[in-house]
């Protein structure tokens, strides 16, 4: 069982750590360890997940009284304790099987102009890189950067691509690339180096939904490629 | 409603921010000087209202309707009909009033508090504006000349109130913590980072101010993290040794080293810094840290009694 490092980020921040390799299964412990926190209906708190840790943000007033009992200088450090005793409830059962959700792309053209760059670059035909590409099975790792933005893990490194050189000022929303090991989709329009491959109309961010996000950290995304003519 | 005749250089519709949404990586944005924000709408006798946050040079405004207003923030010359309005106090408006705004003098940011509070749409539990995703606020941009914004009607309030803010805004270093990622850094970058005077870049911004460094810092072994969480607050230290203080539309994640964690007990002092202006950092133990975010916030939800109640 991994055993988690509990440091401040702010005086209104704690970052509950599980070590630094990117794996489902310290995932799988990560959403554990969020569930279980979020079961003790602490007031006034706000947890979030990344790849190996948890930030619970929180209102010290609201927990003074609550953490008073247990060791430490500070409140911060008497929450940590808290959260130390909490933790001892994670226990090895199994993941619970998340969401696919199939994410349709029109590969190349308008819609990928890096495509054939990175076709070239790994001495592929274009072809070959999307059946890489939408073979995947990847994981939501998390979200961050941009509201909806998921963190995919599971690009086949032979696809695997550096950033461009020289960043675009502006990438259509939607639009898929690769960076690095890292694949993802840009869910706002927004300046980015990443190597853009093809667009999705599929909407991720959607403010008036709740959860007002398409994916969350532990669904599982496939890419289907889809021609000009059908929708997308 | 609000007309707005003349905008200022950068005027946005916010309040207390969003809470709750981070985890979708819906920044969670809000007043960057969240005292003046909440002294405002405490004068109101009201909390979490939506204000209109101005940016170095203040707007010009007309009121449909008769309503309440306070001017918070750094020091603006503002006059209704040419006759001067005090900052920090209640202020009785006419319909058909306008309100002219000039320079902000003292600081950078100033707010127009408005009783009732400005009533755009709430987006995702806030009205603050996500510039970046174009939503919250006034149609989720910077106001425009000719932009209308809605607010209600409301009786006035029976006596003016005002306060004197100067206890919250004190001179001197902006004090700090150790970051996450302080002890990796080593005893050279440590230094080289808390003696330097820094100037607030021109390239900054609600979401952060890039800082640079009188001495420059040579960041001799850069590494980065997986991507996790940040805060208002945050400094960063980048490969190229300039670092980035993150702000209030500061992103959700980041994967820079986070060096140091400014207080929360002057975060507000931070919204009132300018670009081209330097600024120091003292560091102090997170436990005198805590006790300074206490001593803020019973101090201020004290005031909030006694005005609101």
């Amino acid at each position: 069982m991994l055993h988690p490092t509990i440091k401040p980020l702010s005086e209104r921040a704690l970052l509950i750590s599980f070590g630094e390799t990117i794996s489902e299964e310290t995932h799988h412990v990560i959403q554990q360890t969020v569930a279980l926190i979020q079961a003790q209906n602490l007031a006034g708190i706000e947890v979030t997940s990344s790849y190996t840790s948890i930030c619970v943000y929180y209102e010290p007033l609201l927990l003074k009284k609550l953490v008073a009992p247990f060791f430490g200088q500070t409140t911060s450090q008497k929450l940590a304790a808290y959260f130390e005793l909490v933790l001892q409830q994670l226990t090895t059962k199994a993941a619970t099987t998340g969401r696919v959700i199939d994410i349709p792309v029109r590969y190349g053209g308008e819609w990928g102009p890096d495509l054939d760059e990175v076709a070239r670059y790994h001495k592929m035909t274009p072809d070959e890189v999307i059946a890489l590409h939408a073979a995947g099975d990847y994981f939501v790792y998390m979200l961050g950067f941009a509201p909806g933005f998921p963190f995919l893990g599971g690009l086949a490194p032979q696809i695997a691509t550096p950033r461009r050189e020289t960043p675009r000022l502006q990438i259509a929303a939607g639009s898929v690339g690769i960076a690095g090991a890292q694949t993802g989709i840009y869910p706002l329009a927004t300046p980015g180096g990443w190597q853009i491959i093809g667009r999705t109309e599929t909407k991720l961010f959607l403010p008036e939904q709740h959860p007002p996000t398409l994916l969350n950290a532990g669904d599982r995304v496939r890419f289907v490629a889809v021609k000009e003519e059908e929708g997308c | 409603m609000l007309k707005v005749i003349k905008p200022g250089f950068f005027s946005t519709i916010q309040d207390r921010g969003r809470q709750g949404y981070q985890q979708f990586g819906v920044i969670v944005s809000g007043a960057m000087d969240s005292i003046a924000y909440r002294l405002g709408n405490a004068l109101l006798q009201q909390q979490n209202a939506a204000a209109l946050e101005m940016t170095c040079v203040g707007g010009t405004f007309l009121f449909t309707q008769p309503t309440t207003i306070v001017l918070t923030g750094g020091h603006m010359q503002a006059t209704i009909h040419g006759k001067a309005i005090p900052m920090y106090q209640s202020i009785l408006i006419q319909a058909g009033d306008i309100l002219c705004c000039g320079a902000i003098l003292q600081g950078t940011r100033s707010y127009l508090c408005i009783r009732g509070g400005f009533t755009v749409p709430v987006v995702m539990n806030s009205r603050s504006t996500y510039l970046r995703a174009g939503i919250g606020g006034f149609e989720g941009r910077a106001l425009q000349v000719g932009d209308c914004i809605p607010y209600i009607k409301t009786p006035p309030i029976k006596q003016p109130l005002h306060l004197l803010p100067h206890t919250f805004y004190k001179d001197g270093p902006i004090r700090i913590v150790h970051g996450t990622e302080w002890d990796r850094i080593g005893h050279a970058m440590q230094t080289a980072f808390s003696t330097n005077r820094f100037t607030i870049s021109l390239a900054s911004d609600r979401m952060g101010y890039r800082l640079l460094p009188q001495q420059p810092i040579h960041v001799t072994e850069p590494f980065s993290l997986l991507s996790e969480a940040v805060t208002f607050g945050t400094i960063q230290l980048p490969p190229n040794g300039e670092p980035i203080l993150l702000m209030a539309d500061h992103q959700t994640t980041g994967g820079y080293p986070k060096i140091a964690q400014v207080i929360y007990a002057d975060l507000h002092r931070l919204a009132q810094l300018a670009p081209m202006q330097t600024c120091q950092f003292k560091l102090i133990s997170l436990a005198h840290a805590e006790q300074l975010d206490e001593q803020l916030e019973r101090k201020l939800r004290l005031l909030e009694q006694l005005l609101i109640y």
